[in-house]
């Protein structure tokens, strides 16, 4: 019998292999894609968190901000330095508001049309279609050198993916 | 018309990036630039509180953008307290040709 445990390995492999893709995405002068993956390695990693606590990983793309409150309670010493990772884990919400699936439901909810990742949309103000690679707020400020966001994502992954077992034994 | 002996400053432009950076993280403390003697490329080294320890190296590498006044390359390495640490030792590597002998604190 498959039990929720059972799918934090498969979950943290494929979080593994999106991370390769993503370091090699972001040199290829990508971002958004970058950004599309960085959102999906987070998801993974949430998903493999909460497995490894014996939670069913939900089939919901709302669940990296679920990893951030996990690891604002997880005693992780110089690993996360905790608050002070705000940056990073902002940045890790707004991934996780420009998923398609979650604008789709915020959407049907009533909420304003929210620039998304991998699709275009349409600008409500503006009637304009716009679309990820040069409109979406969190892809161009991974582009800008004045901006270190895009380092600090790809720190706070490979930090995660590298120190999994430590924070979620 | 183009202003053809237009030369941006590199080490200004290294400057100006480490500022930036540093408001958008005020944590950090430590901010070394690798100067590259034909100054295409500007390193920067950025040791901060709020980095997490992945324990090991990697640069993120930015396009020069002409539209932000940014004319260089610029590749950039996060570390941690401890990580930085761990350079200074001799236990964590930098990449081959980001010799610390010659890092200017900017």
């Amino acid at each position: 019998m498959t039990t929720p445990r059972d799918w934090a390995g498969p979950f943290l492999e494929q979080a593994r292999e999106d991370l390769r893709a993503a370091e090699a995405t972001y040199s290829s002068n990508s971002p958004s894609t970058f950004c599309m993956l960085m959102q999906m390695i987070f998801e993974k990693l949430a998903k493999a968190a909460l497995a490894r606590k014996n939670i069913q990983p939900p089939k919901s793309h709302q669940v990296a901000s679920r990893l951030l409150l996990l690891l604002e309670r997880t005693p992780s010493g110089t690993v996360l330095p905790g608050v002070s990772t705000t940056l990073a884990f902002a940045a890790v919400r707004d991934l996780e508001n420009a998923q398609p699936a979650v604008v789709n439901q915020i959407v049907k909810n009533g909420g304003a049309q929210y620039p998304q990742l991998e699709y275009p949309w349409k600008n409500p103000n503006t009637n304009f279609v716009e679309w990820p690679a040069k409109h979406l707020p969190i892809a161009r400020r991974v582009a800008d050198p004045r901006d270190p966001v895009g380092p600090q994502l790809l720190k706070l992954a490979r930090t995660l993916e590298a120190r999994f077992n430590i924070l979620f034994p | 018309m183009p202003n053809s002996t237009f030369k941006p400053d590199y080490f200004q432009t290294a400057k100006e990036l480490a500022n930036a950076h540093r408001k958008a993280d005020p944590s950090i403390q430590l901010v070394l630039l690798i100067p590259d003697p034909k100054e295409v490329e500007i390193k920067l080294v950025e040791v901060s509180k709020s980095a997490p320890t992945s324990g090991d190296v990697f640069p993120f590498r930015f396009d020069p953008r002409p539209d932000l006044n940014i004319h260089f390359a610029s590749v950039v390495i996060i570390l941690s307290p401890d990580e930085w640490n761990e350079v200074q030792n001799g236990q964590l590597a930098l990449p081959p040709t980001w010799d610390l002998a010659i890092k200017k604190a900017i």
